[in-house]
């Protein structure tokens, strides 16, 4: 079988190189050089060079560091004015092989201050025409004081200097901070507190006009320190508002005084748990430690509600503390109903909470504590066991925002507690998206600030399939759908982004500030490329070894693109520099088609392109036995040879394999009778696996994937021959649209006639 | 008028402080002449709950899209904002346009909209203010297609409009 393929391949291949050679003939210019444009060199130029802090392999080097901040709070809510008043000491331990001269802290409640730089951030226009309301909104309001007003910087009751440019304050230690040693100061601030809902924020609160309360989700809400460490220095990038967090680990002490009537869940181990709960939410917080197959509601609607009419004038003061976070969020509301359920996860119990008002039920007593149980479940399946004791989710109206243990998730029925499966699945898949942020960027702990997608990319590929693996645990929950409506992960549904203006789309490797369309740049895209690298390229056991490597590694540090991407190969002897370059770097999309298909007859009769060749070779049919191939168009084709088999077509090949081969091996030779030639053109700047599937007449197919090797010589054009017994009466290139190809009007032969979006919602609405 | 005051309030800040989910405020319309059919075919996606938003404030009622049937109820409405928001004139002449229907698609409104019996055309203006009104930062991302040839545009409410030669 093999060595007659070859020989076949061998004189196929001699007509195709015939043809070029005349190509080439002409006289051409003198040609320029050029540097390697290969897609598939290696990522020498683009990549920073290992080191000892970050190795070849992506693992963390024996130099490897980071430093810590330790944070000890006292922090009072006035829920009457809205204003939260802290004062913090900080613990600042320098690991870093450098003696620090500053130490930068970041304000990011300053994005709030009335002269904020970031409010003016986009480009605007004076309409010819506008509402008096608007145009005293826009010009005549006083906009919102927000920002932090620092109180007090000091040390041991002595002021320190500081400097506070935007979002980030600067403090003038007396004496550099030596390498290997610690500083400790003080802060004191307030700030007041905006609405998140008509002030659109990750942080606020949310005022109920019908019962006169709020619901706090509170975070940003203190000075944090800032990371330093051996990629940036110090990470002082401004806050604008899309670039999210950079933040440093450490162990958190923190007291939060509120009104008596409110019910509290933050970051952190509750410590006084006696003092701040009833005695009937005690008892029912020991049921809930044991229940592993549903929530036990700890706080009642009823007792919300009637919480809700009080506004009690005294205070309570709710203590915690939370060790290796990298920072801290609390909500808080005399209108929470609180409920909760035990989990195994991987042999640990731990606590699947949900905190929300009676304005998020029936739907959220349903299912947001289920869906928390089974994303830790999920998550910890593919990365490595949840190290937290608790994971907590706040019911916030229309927001999704993520904090350590804790997170805000929208999803709200309507007034009569209706809700439609928009509601209900956008409720399920930001909770499953948030609490999945736990992994990355909480522990496995990114630079938001300056890579989006490395939390937002990579949990959105998470989401992915623990919304999968949801649908499989919770069958009823998504009926009558048969898998979990994902918006964000299947390779089609990233295809309008990809193939869409390239003005306004960037590379993944982008500054999230800096893109068109963050949703799809730093969310959709990269979940979709590590979705398809998964199941596509690497293939599930491969991938999922290397990508739970990748999650051990930097488990509780801070890992660079360069550490993901070099852990993914490193683990798997997979080279994906080409994956990474066209998917991450640029803005390239799949587009692979199928540009032509020849079937090939084999005869001894010479044909005018075979002597032709052999006489450039210096001799003749007459003095080389040779096979010679033909199309149905050609001269030297005749009508018999269709009913003939291939050794009936050519005795020069029955004489050759008679000579060559023993009875016993005869039998096993196949004798293929076509020989289809397929030649492959690549539009699209990506390459990729090519994954024919082949249908023959008889109505049998067949998949075949070529490794995206086939692409290393020639960027756009490659053929093959496949030998068949049956006639093929059709080919299609990605039959299952996995490689997301933007145009798959090139994807078959005979080519097929696809129906555009327009048509076809047309012929849908006429039905 | 106090009203109105605190509703645009709501409002005004908004692009700075994007939260998770929703990304930029952002819609893609595609624009294309079917020769065959001598139609200007429209796919315009936007997000549901901008779109409802946009609707309940402009013509003051509750405005809810979160069923299908919601699509259908609604199509009046939709259609008359959009024929505000959305104008097209090819050689001169200002087109009319019909909403043929929409649905849903993830968190998004795909609307279809049509003008037939368009013989060729050499120019074409697009103005598309869709939801300018909800968000000073509204950006709408707009690709004519006339043949081969595509253009595209991006569209705000401080440049609402722009011209294409075929």
């Amino acid at each position: 079988m093999k060595r007659l393929n070859m020989l076949c391949s061998v004189f196929l291949m001699f007509v195709f190189a015939g043809v070029s050679a005349q190509e080439t003939e002409q006289k051409e210019p003198r040609q320029e050089g050029h540097t390697n444009e290969n897609k598939f060199r290696q990522m020498y130029m683009e990549m920073a060079t290992p080191n000892q802090y970050r190795t070849a392999s992506g693992a963390p080097g024996p130099a490897y560091y980071q430093n810590e901040a330790d944070y000890k709070m006292d922090i009072v809510l006035d829920d009457k004015n809205s204003t939260i008043t802290g004062e913090e000491t900080i613990t600042y331990h320098n690991n870093s092989p450098e003696n620090l001269e500053y130490l930068w802290v970041q304000l990011d409640q300053n994005i709030r201050k009335k002269d904020a730089p970031a409010l003016q951030k986009d480009g605007d226009g004076m309409g010819p025409v506008t509402t008096p309301a608007r145009f005293a909104d826009s010009y005549l309001q006083e906009p919102f004081d927000g920002g932090f007003n620092i109180k007090e910087v000091s040390q041991n009751g002595t002021d320190l200097k500081y400097t506070i440019h935007q979002t980030m304050m600067r403090i003038d230690m007396p004496q550099p901070l030596k390498s290997g040693e610690s500083y400790t100061f003080d802060i004191k601030w307030s700030y007041n507190v905006n609405n998140h809902v008509t002030n659109r924020a990750r942080s606020g609160y949310e005022f109920f006009p019908e019962d006169g309360n709020k619901a706090y989700v509170i975070a940003q809400f203190f000075p944090r320190m800032a990371v330093y460490n051996d990629v940036e220095g110090w990470q002082n990038y401004q806050f604008w508002g899309n670039g999210e967090f950079a933040l440093p680990f450490g162990d958190y002490e923190v007291n939060i005084t509120v009104p008596a009537d409110h019910v509290m869940e933050a970051t952190g181990e509750l410590q006084n748990r006696k003092d701040v709960y009833t005695k009937d939410m005690m008892k029912r917080y020991e049921q809930a430690k044991k229940s592993f197959d549903k929530p036990v509601i700890v706080r009642t609607q009823e007792e919300a509600v009637e919480a809700e009419k009080g506004f009690s004038t005294k205070t309570k003061t709710w203590t915690y503390k939370a060790d290796m976070v990298r920072d801290f969020a609390f909500s808080t509301s005399r209108k929470f109903i609180l409920d909760m359920m035990a989990v195994d996860v991987m042999g640990k119990d731990v606590m699947a909470v949900s905190l929300y008002p009676k304005e998020g039920n029936p739907l959220w007593e349903e299912w947001s504590t289920e869906v928390v149980a089974s994303t830790l479940k999920s998550y910890s399946e593919h990365t490595f066991q949840y190290p937290y004791h608790k994971a907590v989710s706040v019911h916030a109206k229309n927001q999704g925002m993520e904090y350590p243990m804790i997170c805000w998730n929208y999803g709200r029925p309507d007034e009569d507690g209706n809700y439609s499966d928009r509601t209900k699945f956008g409720m399920m898949s930001v909770i499953i998206h948030e609490v999945g942020h736990n992994f990355f960027p909480m522990i496995v702990n990114s630079d938001e600030r300056q890579w989006g997608w490395m939390d937002e990319g990579i949990n959105t590929f998470v989401q992915y399939v623990a919304e999968q693996e949801f649908a499989e645990a919770y069958p009823e929950a998504v009926a009558p759908n048969s898998k979990y409506p994902s918006r964000r992960g299947e390779p089609s549904k990233i295809v309008p982004y990809m193939k869409g203006n390239q003005d306004y789309i960037s590379p993944i490797m982008s500054n999230p500030e800096q893109v068109h369309q963050l949703g799809n740049n730093a969310y959709g895209k990269p979940a979709t490329a590590l979705n398809i690298l998964r199941e596509t390229v690497m293939g599930r056991e491969l991938f999922d070894y290397a990508f739970k490597t990748y999650s051990h590694r930097w488990m509780f540090k801070h890992p660079t693109p360069e550490d993901f991407f070099r852990t993914m190969e490193d683990a798997s002897s997979i080279d994906l520099d080409w994956f990474w370059r066209g998917w991450f770097y640029t803005t390239d999309n799949v587009d692979i088609g199928i540009k032509e298909v020849n079937k090939y007859y084999v005869t001894d009769t010479p044909t005018e392109a075979g002597k032709e060749m052999l006489k450039r070779y210096g001799t003749t049919p007459e003095e080389t036995k040779a096979l010679y191939v033909v199309t149905e168009d050609d001269a030297a084709f005749n009508e018999n040879m269709k009913n003939k088999s291939l050794m009936e077509n050519s005795e020069t090949l029955q004489a050759y394999v008679m000579d060559n081969y023993s009875e016993e091996e005869r039998k096993n030779l196949q004798t293929p009778k076509y020989f289809y030639q397929v030649v492959f053109e690549k539009p699209g700047g990506l390459v990729m696996p090519l994954i024919v599937e082949v249908t023959y007449a008889d109505g049998t197919s067949e998949k075949k994937t070529y490794p995206v090797q086939i692409w290393r010589k020639n960027d756009q054009l490659v053929s093959k021959v496949i030998p068949s017994n049956k006639e093929i009466t059709n080919i299609t290139i990605d039959p299952d649209l996995e490689t997301a190809d933007v145009d798959v009007n090139n994807n078959s032969w005979p080519k097929k006639e696809n129906k555009n979006e327009f048509d076809e919602f047309k012929d849908s609405s006429q039905d | 008028m106090k009203k109105a005051l605190v509703l645009f309030f709501a409002f005004i800040f908004l692009s700075s402080f994007v939260a998770e989910d929703h990304e930029t405020y952002l819609s893609v319309t595609e624009i294309e002449y079917d020769v065959e059919q001598e139609s200007i075919q429209i796919i315009s996606r936007v997000f549901i709950d901008d779109f409802e938003n946009v609707l309940s404030k402009r013509y003051q009622k509750d405005i809810s899209l979160s069923y299908k049937e919601d699509l259908s109820a609604n199509k009046a409405i939709m259609e008359k904002y959009l024929d505000r928001k959305l104008k097209i004139t090819v050689d001169g002449k200002l087109l009319e346009l019909k909403l043929l229907g929409s649905k849903f698609d993830a968190d998004q409104v795909v609307l279809f909209l049509e003008s037939t019996n368009i013989k060729s055309f050499k120019k074409v203006k697009v103005e598309n203010l869709i939801l300018t009104d909800l968000f000073d930062a509204q950006k709408n991302i707009t690709h004519v297609k006339k043949g081969e040839e595509i253009e595209s545009m991006l569209l705000t409410k401080s440049k609402g409009s722009n011209s294409v030669n075929f």
